[in-house]
C-alpha cells in the first residue's frame, strides 16, 4: 500500500522542468551581466510566482489537517512536497535580501527606502523608517521563513512518522501545529507581501493587499494540484483511491478561489479609486495607462470572467484533463497579474528576463518538487481517517 | 481492529432512539398545541417581548412627529444610533442565509435542524435592519423616493453611492429569504395539514401547503428549486455586507477609508449571525427539550465557524491599525491613537477583548463543547459587534480632519429606546414563529435519520471487516 508513485510522465516533465531551468539560470547570469537593474526587478517578479506554490500548499495541508475531507488526503503528499521547498525558497531570496544593503540599495532597483539619501528628502519614508529600514527588513524575512520552514518541515516529518508507524499521535500533532500555524501564516504573508512588494511604492497602503496575495496563493496552488492529479490520478497507487468527487471538490474549490480573486481585487480598486486620495489612486494611475490598461481588461477577462463561466460546468468540474486546461490557463493569469502589479513599480521597461525568470526558477523549482515528490509514498494510507474517505463510497 | 478503536468515535447529529414518527411527533407537536394549553412560559416571554415593541412603536410615532432632532446626532457625528444599529441587525440576518443555502451547497447535513430557525431569524433581523436607515430619513414618509422610477420632478437616485445600492441589495436579499423560507416550509405545512385536529388548523395550514401531496413529482421539483433558491442566495451572503462596508469604505474618512472592510464586514457579519443562533437556540433547545435535534455537535460547529470568523475579523482590526500607523498620514495615524487612548477608548479595548480575545478560547474543545459558557459567549460576541459598529461610526466621525469641529456624540433616551424597542420587534416575530410554525425542518430531519442509519450500518459493517472476517473490500462499495 506504502507506495511512491511511478511515471514516466512525470519524469519527463521533471527533465523539461530540469532543463528549462537550467537554461533560464544561465539566461538570468547573462541578464545580470547586461543590466543588473532588470535582473533584479524580473528576479523579485519571478521569486513571488514561484513562492506562491511553495506557501499556498503550506496554507492547504493546514488547512486541511483542520478541516479533513477526502479531497485533502488526495492532494495531501503533493502539498507536502511543495512545502518542503522552503528551505530552497529561503535561499533564492537572498539576492532579494541583498538590494537593501550597500551600493545596491543606493542604487534603488528595487526599494527606494533602503537609500539613505532618498530617505533625508522624505518625510513620509522617514516616518515610516522604524519598519522600512534595510536591518529589520532582513530580520523580519528571516523569521518568516523560520516559520515556514519549522512548520513545513515539522508537518511533514509528522506524515512521514505517521506513514511508517501508523502512530494516532502524529494526526493529532498536526493538528495542533496546524491552528497556530494558520494563524502565523496569515501573519507573516501579510507582512511579507508589505515588506516585499507594497514598499516597491513605499508611500502607497492597502490593508487587504496581504489578502489579494494569499488568495492568489491559494489559487496558484490549486491550479498545481488540478495539473498534478491529471498526470497521475489514474495511476496507482492513486488511481484505486482517487474518485470523480474528489476531483469535483478541488475544482470547486478552485471556482471558490477564482471569485474570491475577483472579489478582493474588486474591493480594494473600488474603495482607493472611490477615495480618490492622493496616497492611493497613483497606484491604479500607473497601472491602467501608458498600455498597461490592456492588461486591466485582460485581467477581468481571462481572471475571472472566463473561468468563471467555465468552471460554473459541473461536467468539467469533474473531469480532471478539462480541468487541468483551465488550470495551466490560470496559472498563465497568475503570472499576469503579478506582472501588472509588480511590475509598472519600475521604471525600466520590459525586459526579455519578465520571461525567462519565472520560467527558470519555476523549472527549477518544479523538478526539485517532483524530485521530493517521487520519493515520498503518495498518499497518507495510515492516516486515520483514509479508510472512511476511500473506502466508504457512500452518500 | 485495534486502530479503528483509537478512532474518536463519530459526535451523533441526531439524538439516539429517535425514529420517523417521534421526530414528526416531537417537531411538530409545538405548533400544533391546541391555544388554550400554550406553555406559561411562552406566554411570559411573548408578553415582555410585546412590551417592547410597543416601546419601539412610540419612540417611532415620536419620531416622526418631532424629527431627527430628538437623537444624540449633530455634525460631525451625524450618523450615530440608526446607522450602527441597522448595520448590526443586518449582519445577525447573516447566519440564516449562510446556514441555508451555503452549508446546503456545501453539503453540510448538520445544517438540518437549525436552518428553518436560522432562516427565521435572518427574516426578523432584516425586518428591524430595514427600519433604521428609513427611520433615519429627513422624512421618511418619502421612503419610495430611494427607488428609480421614472417621475416628473425627473429625480433618481445616486447610482454612483453604495447607498444606494443598498436598497437594492436588501430588498433582493429579504426577498430571497422569504423565498428560500416559504419553500422550505412547503412540505411542513402538509405534515402539519395531515396531523391538525382543529378544522380551523386544517385549513390555515392546508392552504399554506399549497396542494401538496408528497408526489414524487412534487418532491422533485421542490428540490430543484429549492437549490436554484440557494445558489441564488449564496451570493447574496456576501454581496449584502459588502456593499454596507462600501457605505463606509468609499468615503475619504480615516477609519471608514480601509480597503480590508468587505471581507471583514462579510466575516463579521456572519461571526454576529451565529452568536445570535447560539444565544437563541440555547434556551429553546433546553426549554422545547430539542437536544435529540440540536446537539453537541452542532454547538460545535457553530463554535467552530465563530473561531474563524471571529479571527478574521480580529485580523481586520489589527490590520487596520497596523496600516493606520504605516500609512504616515497624519490623520490615519491620529485615527488609531484616538482609539486606542481617546476619550471612547474603553469602547475599542471592549471590543478588542469581546471580539479579539474572548473567541480565540473556542480552539479548545473544552469551551466549545461547554454550553453555559457558549450562551454567555454568544452574548458577549452581540456585545462586541455591536461596539464594532460603534467604534467605527462613532469614533471616526467625532474627531475628523477639522479640530474645530470635534465633537463629543452622547445618545439620548431615543436613541436607546429605538434600539432597545427593534428588540421587541424581532422577539415578538421569533415567539410567534416558535409557537405557530415548525422552527425545526421535519421532512428534512426525517431524511437525516435515513442517512445517518445508512451510515451507521456502513460503519458496523467495516467494524466487523477490520476485526478480520468477511465482507471483501468490493462488496462493501
Amino acid at each position: 500500500m506504502n507506495q511512491t508513485i511511478k511515471s514516466p510522465q512525470l519524469n519527463l516533465v521533471q527533465l523539461v522542468a530540469l532543463g528549462v531551468g537550467v537554461v533560464g539560470l544561465v539566461l538570468a547570469a547573462a541578464g545580470a551581466a547586461i543590466n543588473q537593474e532588470q535582473f533584479y526587478q524580473s528576479y523579485l517578479f519571478g521569486y513571488m510566482f514561484v513562492l506562491a506554490f511553495a506557501l499556498g500548499s503550506l496554507a492547504f495541508m493546514m488547512i486541511h489537517h483542520l478541516s479533513g475531507g477526502a479531497w485533502g488526503l488526495a492532494i495531501r503528499r503533493m502539498l507536502e512536497s511543495a512545502t518542503l521547498t522552503m528551505p530552497f525558497m529561503a535561499l533564492l531570496f537572498i539576492p532579494i535580501g541583498l538590494t537593501v544593503f550597500g551600493d545596491l540599495a543606493t542604487q534603488h532597483y528595487l526599494y527606494e527606502w533602503a537609500d539613505p539619501a532618498v530617505v533625508a528628502q522624505d518625510p513620509i519614508l522617514q516616518a515610516k523608517q522604524v519598519y522600512l529600514n534595510p536591518n529589520f527588513f532582513i530580520i523580519r524575512a528571516i523569521i518568516y521563513f523560520t516559520i515556514w520552514i519549522s512548520w513545513s518541515l515539522l508537518i511533514c516529518k509528522w506524515s512521514s512518522d505517521q506513514d511508517r508507524t501508523g502512530d494516532l499521535g502524529a494526526a493529532r500533532w498536526m493538528r495542533r501545529f496546524s491552528g497556530p500555524g494558520l494563524v502565523l501564516y496569515v501573519l507573516t504573508m501579510t507582512f511579507a507581501v508589505t515588506d516585499w512588494i507594497m514598499s516597491l511604492s513605499p508611500t502607497w497602503f492597502s490593508s487587504i493587499f496581504g489578502v489579494i496575495f494569499m488568495v492568489g496563493q491559494g489559487l496558484s496552488t490549486l491550479a498545481l494540484m488540478v495539473i498534478l492529479l491529471a498526470l497521475l490520478a489514474h495511476r496507482e497507487p492513486l488511481a484505486s483511491f482517487v474518485q470523480t468527487k474528489h476531483i469535483h471538490d478541488i475544482g470547486k474549490l478552485l471556482f471558490g478561489f477564482v471569485i474570491l480573486w475577483a472579489y478582493v481585487s474588486f474591493a480594494q480598486y473600488v474603495i482607493q479609486w472611490s477615495g480618490d486620495l492622493a496616497e492611493e489612486t497613483p497606484w491604479y494611475l500607473v497601472r491602467s495607462s501608458g498600455g498597461w490598461q490592456v492588461i486591466v481588461w485582460a485581467l477581468m477577462l481571462f481572471h475571472f470572467f472566463v473561468p468563471f463561466f467555465i468552471l460554473l460546468s459541473r461536467r468539467l468540474k469533474r473531469n480532471v484533463q478539462s480541468l487541468m486546461i483551465v488550470a495551466l490557463f490560470l496559472i498563465v493569469m497568475r503570472l499576469v497579474d503579478l506582472f501588472w502589479i509588480i511590475v509598472p513599480e519600475f521604471e525600466t521597461g520590459f525586459s526579455w528576463l519578465y520571461l525567462v525568470m519565472p520560467l527558470g526558477m519555476g523549472g527549477l523549482w518544479l523538478a526539485l518538487f517532483l524530485g521530493i515528490l517521487k520519493r515520498r509514498p503518495i498518499l497518507p494510507v495510515n492516516d486515520p481517517n483514509f479508510e472512511e474517505a476511500f473506502l466508504h463510497h457512500g452518500h | 481492529m485495534q486502530r479503528y478503536e483509537q478512532i474518536e468515535p463519530m459526535e451523533p447529529i441526531i439524538g439516539p432512539g429517535q425514529t420517523y414518527a417521534t421526530i414528526t411527533e416531537r417537531i411538530s407537536s409545538i405548533p400544533l398545541t391546541d391555544l388554550r394549553q400554550t406553555p406559561r412560559g411562552w406566554l411570559v416571554g411573548f408578553a415582555i417581548s410585546f412590551s417592547f415593541l410597543m416601546l419601539f412603536l412610540i419612540s417611532i410615532l415620536w419620531l416622526f412627529a418631532r424629527g431627527t432632532g430628538i437623537w444624540g446626532l449633530n455634525i460631525p457625528v451625524a450618523w450615530g444610533f440608526a446607522i450602527i444599529n441597522f448595520v448590526w441587525w443586518i449582519g445577525i440576518g447573516h447566519a440564516g442565509t449562510l446556514i441555508s443555502a451555503v452549508l446546503l451547497l456545501f453539503q453540510q447535513s448538520w445544517r438540518n435542524s437549525i436552518n428553518r430557525f436560522a432562516e427565521a431569524m435572518t427574516l426578523f433581523a432584516v425586518a428591524c435592519a430595514g427600519l433604521f436607515p428609513i427611520l433615519h430619513l429627513g422624512r421618511p414618509w418619502l421612503f419610495y423616493w430611494l427607488i428609480p422610477y421614472p417621475n416628473t420632478l425627473g429625480m433618481w437616485p445616486q447610482f454612483r453611492s453604495p447607498l444606494a445600492w443598498d436598497v437594492f441589495a436588501i430588498s433582493t436579499y429579504a426577498t430571497v429569504s422569504l423565498l428560500f423560507w416559504l419553500v422550505g416550509l412547503i412540505p411542513d405545512f402538509a405534515i402539519l395539514r395531515d396531523r391538525a385536529a382543529g378544522k380551523l388548523q386544517r385549513q390555515i395550514f392546508g392552504l399554506l401547503s399549497l396542494g401538496w401531496r408528497s408526489s414524487s413529482r412534487h418532491w422533485h421539483r421542490y428540490e430543484m428549486a429549492y437549490l436554484i433558491l440557494a445558489a441564488l442566495s449564496t451570493p447574496l451572503v456576501v454581496s449584502v455586507h459588502s456593499i454596507v462596508s462600501l457605505d463606509f469604505a468609499v468615503s475619504q474618512l480615516p477609519g471608514w477609508h480601509v480597503t480590508i472592510f468587505p471581507p471583514y464586514f462579510v466575516a463579521g457579519a456572519v461571526f454576529s449571525g451565529f452568536a445570535m443562533v447560539l444565544t437563541l437556540t440555547i434556551p429553546i433547545r433546553k426549554w422545547y427539550n430539542l437536544e435529540d435535534f440540536i446537539t453537541m455537535k452542532h454547538l460545535d460547529n457553530m463554535a467552530k465557524v465563530m473561531l474563524v470568523t471571529g479571527s478574521i475579523v480580529f485580523y481586520g482590526y489589527l490590520m487596520e491599525l497596523f496600516y493606520g500607523w504605516y500609512s504616515a498620514s497624519a490623520f490615519e495615524q491620529f485615527m488609531v491613537l484616538n482609539r486606542m487612548i481617546g476619550p471612547y477608548a474603553p469602547f475599542f479595548w471592549a471590543l478588542i477583548v469581546c471580539n479579539g480575545i474572548i473567541p480565540q478560547l473556542l480552539w479548545f474543545k473544552f469551551f466549545r463543547q461547554n454550553i453555559p459558557f457558549l450562551f454567555v459567549f454568544s452574548i458577549i460576541v452581540n456585545i462586541g459587534m455591536w461596539l464594532e459598529r460603534f467604534v467605527i461610526v462613532v469614533i471616526s466621525l467625532h474627531r475628523e480632519f477639522l479640530p474645530s469641529s470635534w465633537d463629543m456624540y452622547t445618545p439620548t433616551f431615543w436613541d436607546w429606546s429605538l434600539y432597545i424597542g427593534s428588540f421587541g420587534l424581532f422577539f415578538t416575530l421569533l415567539f410567534l414563529f416558535i409557537r405557530f410554525l415548525p422552527m425545526i425542518n421535519i421532512f428534512e430531519m426525517s431524511m437525516l435519520q435515513f442517512s445517518e442509519n445508512e451510515k451507521a450500518h456502513g460503519r458496523e459493517a467495516r467494524r466487523v471487516q477490520l476485526a478480520g472476517d468477511t465482507p471483501e473490500p468490493a462488496e462493501m462499495a
